[in-house]
């Protein structure tokens, strides 16, 4: 009977169904951290002039877009208990203008980039924001059945 | 041990506030990261947008 005592508080805290919210907010962690790099790394190379200002200008509103967007999926997150249909509805949309930032089409203009190195840098940095934006879509998607 | 599974699920499902009760729990107990790992994603947000800020307003003044 005690052991049933001392294991239930145990229990309670594995039978929330949460860990598909604490996947989708570790995803977002890799993808401030993601943006991030990118930034810091555009600004370096504009520094070295290694890409120019107008360039520079458009890598960082690209990032700020997921910047801002990145909060909003932080702050609905912090709001919901769990993934239901309506708190997926909520996420999808404020997730939708990150994918929609990063699409390859809407950041075409890193072509332009002609130091080799930067523009490979600011392509794996976009690259690895997308894909886990696309990651946290699926769990959504999913239900959090994945 | 299905009985006590059962009784949390059949807790969860007659009441919301349960889950919501377990997850300030958790959250204070440290057993699940939720919270921190949205605090730690949304001071990295905030650090980039001051970044970027900073750039595009120190190039506006040189432009």
């Amino acid at each position: 009977m005690k052991k049933w005592i001392l294991m239930l508080p145990i229990l309670f805290l594995t039978a929330c169904s949460d860990g598909d919210l604490a996947k989708v907010a570790k995803q977002m962690v890799v993808v401030s951290q993601a943006i991030g790099q990118v930034q810091t790394d555009t600004i370096a190379a504009n520094k070295l002039g290694l890409i120019d200002e107008n360039l520079t200008a458009n890598i960082l509103t690209v990032c700020f877009k997921v910047n801002v967007a990145g909060k909003q999926v932080d702050s609905v997150i912090r709001s919901i208990q769990k993934l239901d249909p309506a708190s997926r509805l909520q996420l999808v949309n404020v997730i939708t203008p990150i994918s929609q930032a990063l699409d390859p089409t809407q950041i075409s203009f890193i072509a332009g980039i002609k130091n080799a190195d930067t523009k490979q840098k600011v392509e794996a940095g976009f690259l690895l924001a997308r894909s886990t934006i696309s990651a946290v879509q699926l769990i959504i998607a999913s239900g959090g059945n994945n | 041990m299905e009985l006590a599974l059962a009784i949390l699920n059949l807790l969860n499902v007659a009441s919301p506030g349960i889950a919501q009760l377990v997850l300030l729990v958790k959250q204070k107990d440290g057993t699940i990261g939720v919270v921190q790992m949205l605090d730690q994603a949304d001071a990295q947000f905030d650090a980039n947008m001051k970044q970027a800020s900073d750039w595009l307003a120190e190039h506006a003044k040189k432009a």
